[in-house]
């Protein structure tokens, strides 16, 4: 079920060490080790918020997820930045 | 037979430890009022302490997510999500697996984990409280992950605990802790608000003991008033119920750091308690 892989994506953002800096160094690489579907891809490139709690996620995992591309908590439904931007 | 000796209720925002400083306001009332609660259950000493608690998807997942689960751990490993400093803390499988067995009979089909780790949810107020070296028994309640369990059958398993807590073997002594709310807003767009007017009306209704009020709140009406947060309140009903009693409010504060209302309270604990 890819909203499990999504779930572990968000997780492993906060548990493993070296894995925001290489989401954010290479984000398709970083996304091709789960198996998640175009929208949710898509959602997590562009960072959004909302798309994200749309398609299933907790919003609790979502924050983890933004966080780690460095939108901040009162951020998370208004910035305006993509996961390339952030990367950058 | 097992007696319940202590219970009460605190918000496990993990601000509490990471930030404990913060809100010089508010910060020291409640600082009592966690020091106070520390100390009754330190002179209470229970054998066990039964942790009511939400998971937020760190232990439980969607790969596999109960609505109840008792953790009959050796020891219950600290997440330590987002790096929060709490540390591991020893279960009690015997006891566990006695209060599981006891809510099955009830007809109370709580899942058993032999293995379940725990998040800020419980370990914040084991830190806060001086429960590290104590025994615990975590009791995970579902609240953020739809369906939840009714507020109604959230009150009816604090009453079967209680009578769970009665078949622990010889004079086995136990603290019950309801563990989360009060109102706040997680990741949904309207994070950061407190509504102290909610917090107090449910404070309220816990001091009159009006466990009726509370369970027939609807989750819509808690989601409007009082943010994703607050469906938290399922564990304070349910050691409410458990406890029986009447609540005493220690201490509340609008935390706009930490954004949520901290509420901390200790019940009555009564000599019986009926469905």
């Amino acid at each position: 079920m890819s909203l499990v892989a999504l779930g572990h994506l968000a997780h492993d953002l906060d548990r493993q060490p070296t894995a925001k800096h290489e989401l954010l160094a290479d984000p398709a690489e970083f996304l091709a080790r789960y198996d998640l579907t175009d929208a949710e891809r898509t959602a997590v490139m562009a960072l959004d918020a909302q798309a994200l709690v749309d398609l299933g996620l907790n919003p609790m995992l979502m924050w983890n997820i933004l966080g780690a591309a460095g939108v901040g908590p009162k951020d998370l439904y208004s910035h305006t930045i993509t996961m390339k931007e952030a990367g950058h | 037979m097992g007696s319940l000796v202590f219970a009460g209720t605190t918000s496990h925002v993990s601000g509490i430890v990471r930030d404990p400083s913060t809100d010089s306001e508010h910060g020291a009332a409640l600082a009592t009022a966690w020091d106070s609660m520390a100390a009754d259950i330190a002179a209470a000493d229970p054998d066990v302490v039964v942790l009511v608690a939400p998971d937020h998807q760190e232990a439980f997942g969607l790969e596999n997510l109960p609505i109840f689960a008792v953790g009959s751990a050796e020891t219950h490993r600290a997440i330590r999500e987002h790096g929060i400093p709490v540390d591991d803390v020893a279960g009690d499988p015997k006891a566990a697996q006695v209060l599981h067995a006891s809510l099955v009979a009830q007809e109370f089909d709580v899942a058993i984990a032999h293995e379940m780790p725990l998040d800020h949810g419980f370990l914040v107020p084991v830190k806060r409280l001086g429960l590290q070296e104590r025994h615990v028994v975590p009791l995970y309640v579902s609240c953020n992950q739809p369906p939840l369990p009714t507020l109604n059958r959230c009150r009816a398993l604090g009453v079967a605990l209680r009578r769970a807590i009665a078949e622990l073997p010889e004079e086995t002594t136990v603290a019950v802790l309801g563990l989360g709310a009060l109102s706040h807003w997680v990741a949904i767009p309207r994070m950061g608000e407190i509504n102290e007017e909610w917090d107090q009306r449910v404070l309220g209704w816990l001091e009159d003991g009006d466990l009726d009020a509370i369970a027939t709140m609807t989750d819509a009406e808690i989601l409007d008033e009082a943010g994703n947060g607050a469906l938290e309140i399922r564990t304070w009903l349910l050691a409410a119920a458990c406890a029986g009693g009447k609540a005493r409010t220690l201490a509340y504060a609008p935390m706009d750091n930490w954004v949520t209302g901290i509420g901390i309270t200790e019940l009555e604990v009564a000599a019986e308690v009926t469905a």
